[in-house]
Order: structure tokens, then C-alpha cells, then sequence
């Protein structure tokens, strides 16, 4: 029973982080390439950072990480304040 | 066949439903053994994934105009596609290539149900070969379900290990494909050989080997099921006069076993000798005769495997067949109705719209940069002097000679060095411009004024302004 119990957990909090990490993953593949076309990560680092030594592919990859942190933000966001409106609905459901 | 249209009609209350089966789902789910199968559908799968993997595989190494046909060169931003080049200023291009794949699939789902699924998406294609080495290397689907039960004894280790192993190669090798998008693909499988990989390619080809390997060895149905947004959306754009994959219910219930040659019309029984065949090829393990169910790919396995049934028995085929639900309950099919006119109305003039802005794009471009370190200089003899860094890219297919030109205030002259700009195909070049003015002629401390870099032919021209700047309170 405990053991599972302790699968199901385990799994609930994959399923939780794939809720969270794959929408992410995607908005941030179609932000990176909307902003990089627009931006060059050069003149960027170039405008801002002057004395650091930040090649493009290393600008593109910080974009992209960046980008997903913030969606991935949003997405935990999401799911946690779609869970408890969730949870009620469904306790609602086993009472009827 | 009311029963999938309520299935899909009942929109929230079944995105309810689905959530919390979902969660069940995950750990219930049992791996899907797909039964192998051959017949016409499956033979069309076969030319898709052989053209599909074909153009994916190859594409890579085909060379046009003694460069690399494809090559999305990100850390020089050019991006090369056969005779043209393409820079991140021309994204515009890019979103219209998007919207018109994006419209073409809308299209597509409207008329013939999910074709994208069941014959081109990458998940659907590499599955399916990874599934061919799977029934390659341990067999068919009993033996795959025995296997998988039975201890871990010498024949297991080798089955398992030369599936693992296929998989694994083939997975690196599309990784490596991957990359060579990216970066001329002689060159990195040189690199790859003598083991001089830069941090981003291993990084990119691991990462792309890797999706592969999980997505098509392990996920399979999952990644449609719980990850893909189209499965969610595609039945938005249904109607009644799609083409779906469907069991015909009038005929075949009520289902039953029943020795052959009887009559079942005599046994009380439809065409449904419930053999489960179509159960046990299905890719995503569904029984297409519950109804139109989200699940499926429209792969048409179950209409092979079906079809061979009934020609066994000596029923005619297509008691499960691609249809639409109008046929179903007997009224006409129209293909031609608003929502398919439309589409194509709009696909056809973004792709003619696309088209002529490629056709007629200037293929040279100028960027202008101001000097940062100083707005304006005075110079001896009254004058005033602004200097400029300005980018030239060359996206033509043959080199040009190009000169600057000024314009905007009375007796303004530009100078470069040197005089005459060189600058190869697909290449560009950082070149300072001067401008040099009178200081009387400046009402203002800046004036717009026009730069012009013109090829020496005379067919190209582009000319962008910027500003002139003078000193503050001359003039006024
Ligand atoms: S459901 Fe999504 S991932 Fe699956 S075959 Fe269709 S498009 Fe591909
Ligand atoms: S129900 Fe038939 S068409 Fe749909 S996924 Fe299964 S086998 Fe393929």
C-alpha cells in the first residue's frame, strides 16, 4: 500500500514536472528564435557587457536558458494555481 | 458513429475527463506491443519514412554552387538554402514559412483527418523504424511479450543488447545529422572521427541522439498522448466531411466469434468476428471500434490488419476504413465547403505573396551605425564631419563592387576607404563612411541624411538614412 502510494507520488510529481518543463520548453524554443533574429547576441553583449567575452553560440545558449527559466516560471505558476481548484473539483465529484 | 461525435463535441467536460484519466493513466498505461502488419497503408507508411529519412539523411551532404545545399550557419547568422541566403533580418520570410506550414496543416486536417500523424510527423517516422529493428532483433509481438516476461538468460541479453545497440547508432547518427544542419557536415564528420568536437556540437548532437533514442525507443505513443500540442488542437478543425479512420457499427455489430463459412446472418452476428486484430497492430493501443478516439494516429494498421481478415473470411473489405461521418450515417460528402475554400484561399495567396517578396527582394541590405565615440568633428575650413560604421551585405549570388553616396543637405560629400567596395557573394563587409559638410549649410544641430550604396552596375541600389549631427548653437 505504502510502496504504492510512494510510485504514485513519485510519478504525480513527473507528471508535475513535465507540466512544467515540456510548454516551457517549447514557448522558449519559439522565443529564442523570434528574439535572435532580431537580436544579435554580439552587439547585445557589445550594447551591455562590454568587457565580457560571450561568443554567439554561448549568447544563444544563455538566451535560450534564460528564456525557459522565465516560462518555466510561468508554467509552475500555472499548475499550481490550476491544482487546488483541481483537487476540489474532484473531491466534489467522489461526493456526488 | 454519434458516439465520436459526441466524444469531441463534449470539448471541457472531456479535457476534464482526460486529466484526471491522465493521472491514472501514467502509472496503468501498459507498454503497447504492436503486431506487425503488411497491406496498403502500411506499404504507403514504408515510402513515407524511406523518403522522409531519405531527404533528412541525405540532405545534409548535397552540395549546390560549391557550398553545403543547407546550411544554417547560427554563430555567422547567414542561413543558406540551395542558391539563396538568408539573414536573420530577412525572419519575415521565416513567419510566413511558418504560417504557410502551419495553414498547409490546417488544410490538410480539415480534408483528410490526422495524415500528418499517421505518415510525416518525425515521432510517427523514426518510431516506426525503430520498430522495425525492435521486430528485427526480438521478434514479432508474442515473442516480444514473452521476452519481456521471461528471465534475463543468455537470449535476452543478446536480443536485448543488439535492439539497444541498432537503436543507439541509429540515434547518434541522427544526432550527428542534426548538427550537420548547422555546421558543413565533411568537416564535423572529420571532427568526429579524430574526436575534435567543439562543446556545442557534442552538446547538440547527444541532446538530439538521445530525444531519438527515448522518443522512439521508449515514449512512442506517450509523446501523442501527454507532450504534442497538435494532438490536443487537430480536432478543431474536424468536420463531418473529414476523412477519418473509422469502424462501421451498422455493419460489424454484433461482434462474435464464428467458424468460417458460417452465416452470420444466420448467427444473428454482424461482419465483426472479434479477432482483435486491429487491437494488437495498433500503434497506440486503442480499439478503433470503441469510436473516434483521440488516441489515434490514423496510421491505418487497423484498416490492413482488418481487411485481411475479411478476406479470409470472404467479407467484403472495409468494415474499419477511411471515411467520413456523413458517409457513415449516409448523407453526402462534400469536399469542397467553406472551411476547406477558405484555407485554400489563404494558403494559395501567402504562398504566391511569399514567393514574389523572395523573387523580388533587393539582395543587398545596409545597416548604419554612428560612430560612438564622437557625434561630429570640426574640421579645418569650417567643415563638419560625422563618421558612420556602415554594414553591407552582399546576399546576391555573384560578388559586386559597390560605392557610397550622401544626399540631404547642400554640397554633402562621402567618403570611404577604399573608394570602391568589393564584396564577395553572400559576404559582408564593415566599411567607415565620412561625411563631410559645410557648417553654414546646418540650420540645425542634426539633419536626416540619406546614405545610398549602389553596385556599380547600376541594378542594385539601397539607400537609408540617418543622422547628421553638428555643433549646438551654430547657424541659429
Ligand atoms: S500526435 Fe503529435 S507527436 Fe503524435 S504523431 Fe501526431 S503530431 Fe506527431
Ligand atoms: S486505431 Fe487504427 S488508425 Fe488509429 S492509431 Fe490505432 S491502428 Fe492506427
Amino acid at each position: 500500500m505504502s510502496d504504492a502510494s510512494a510510485t504514485q507520488a513519485a510519478s504525480s510529481r513527473l507528471r508535475w514536472l513535465g507540466a512544467i518543463l515540456w510548454p516551457s520548453f517549447l514557448t522558449a524554443g519559439v522565443a529564442t528564435m523570434v528574439f535572435f533574429a532580431n537580436v544579435d547576441p554580439e552587439t547585445l553583449r557589445y550594447e551591455t557587457l562590454p568587457d565580457w567575452e560571450i561568443g554567439r553560440k554561448l549568447g544563444y545558449t544563455l538566451g535560450f536558458f534564460m528564456f525557459w527559466a522565465v516560462c518555466a516560471a510561468s508554467s509552475a505558476l500555472s499548475v499550481w494555481l490550476f491544482s487546488p481548484a483541481r483537487r476540489a473539483a474532484k473531491a466534489g465529484r467522489k461526493e456526488s | 458513429m454519434s458516439e465520436a461525435r459526441n466524444r469531441r463535441g463534449r470539448g471541457a467536460k472531456q479535457e476534464d475527463a482526460a486529466a484526471s484519466e491522465a493521472v491514472s493513466m501514467y502509472q496503468s498505461r501498459e507498454k503497447v506491443y504492436p503486431r506487425g502488419i503488411k497491406g496498403r497503408f502500411q506499404s504507403l507508411r514504408k515510402f513515407a519514412v524511406f523518403a522522409l529519412l531519405g531527404l533528412y539523411y541525405l540532405l545534409p551532404w548535397v552540395t549546390w554552387n560549391g557550398r553545403q545545399a543547407i546550411l544554417l550557419d547560427l554563430p555567422a547568422r547567414e542561413f543558406h538554402i540551395f542558391g539563396l541566403t538568408f539573414w536573420p533580418q530577412d525572419f519575415f520570410f521565416l513567419a510566413l514559412l511558418l504560417i504557410i506550414c502551419a495553414l498547409s496543416l490546417f488544410f490538410v486536417t480539415a480534408l483528410a483527418g490526422r495524415v500528418w500523424c499517421g505518415y510525416a510527423c518525425p515521432q510517427t517516422v523514426w518510431t516506426e523504424v525503430f520498430l522495425w529493428i525492435e521486430h528485427w532483433t526480438e521478434g514479432d509481438r508474442p515473442r516480444r511479450m514473452k521476452l519481456d516476461r521471461g528471465p534475463w538468460n543468455r537470449e535476452k541479453i543478446v536480443r536485448k543488447f543488439s535492439k539497444h545497440g541498432i537503436w543507439i547508432l541509429l540515434a547518434a547518427w541522427t544526432g550527428f545529422t542534426f548538427v550537420g544542419f548547422f555546421t558543413p557536415i565533411r568537416e564535423l564528420g572529420v571532427r568526429v572521427f579524430t574526436l575534435d568536437l567543439g562543446p556545442w556540437e557534442t552538446f547538440w548532437l547527444i541532446f538530439y541522439g538521445f530525444a531519438t533514442w527515448g522518443n522512439a525507443g521508449f515514449m512512442r505513443e506517450n509523446v501523442c498522448l501527454y507532450m504534442c500540442p497538435y494532438a490536443r488542437f487537430q480536432s478543431a478543425m474536424f468536420d463531418r466531411d473529414t476523412l477519418i479512420i473509422s469502424y462501421d457499427e451498422a455493419r460489424g455489430e454484433p461482434r462474435g466469434p464464428r467458424k468460417r463459412g458460417a452465416d452470420p446472418a444466420e448467427l444473428g452476428l454482424g461482419d465483426c468476428i472479434d479477432c482483435t486484430m486491429c487491437v494488437q497492430v495498433c500503434p497506440t493501443g486503442i480499439d478503433i471500434r470503441d469510436g473516434l478516439q483521440y488516441e489515434c494516429i490514423a496510421c491505418g494498421a487497423c484498416i490492413d490488419a482488418c481487411d485481411q481478415v475479411m478476406d479470409k473470411m470472404g467479407y467484403p473489405r472495409g468494415l474499419i476504413r477511411y471515411t467520413t461521418e456523413n458517409t457513415l450515417e449516409g448523407k453526402p460528402t462534400r469536399i469542397f465547403r467553406p472551411r476547406v475554400i477558405v484555407y485554400s484561399v489563404l494558403l494559395l495567396a501567402l504562398i504566391a505573396g511569399t514567393l514574389t517578396a523572395v523573387a523580388m527582394r533587393t539582395p543587398m541590405r545596409v545597416d548604419i551605425l554612428p560612430d560612438r565615440n564622437a557625434l561630429y568633428r570640426e574640421l579645418d575650413g569650417g567643415r563638419i564631419e560625422n563618421v558612420y560604421d556602415v554594414k553591407v551585405l552582399n546576399m546576391s549570388q555573384q560578388a559586386h563592387t559597390y560605392t557610397v553616396s550622401a544626399s540631404g543637405l547642400p554640397g554633402i560629400t562621402a567618403d570611404t576607404d577604399p573608394d570602391r567596395i568589393e564584396i564577395a557573394a553572400g559576404e559582408q563587409r564593415n566599411v567607415p563612411v565620412r561625411l563631410r559638410v559645410d557648417a553654414s549649410v546646418m540650420s540645425t544641430p542634426g539633419t536626416d541624411v540619406e546614405l545610398t550604396v549602389t553596385s556599380e552596375d547600376g541594378t542594385l541600389s539601397v539607400t537609408e538614412t540617418t543622422r547628421f549631427h553638428g555643433p549646438y548653437n551654430r547657424g541659429e
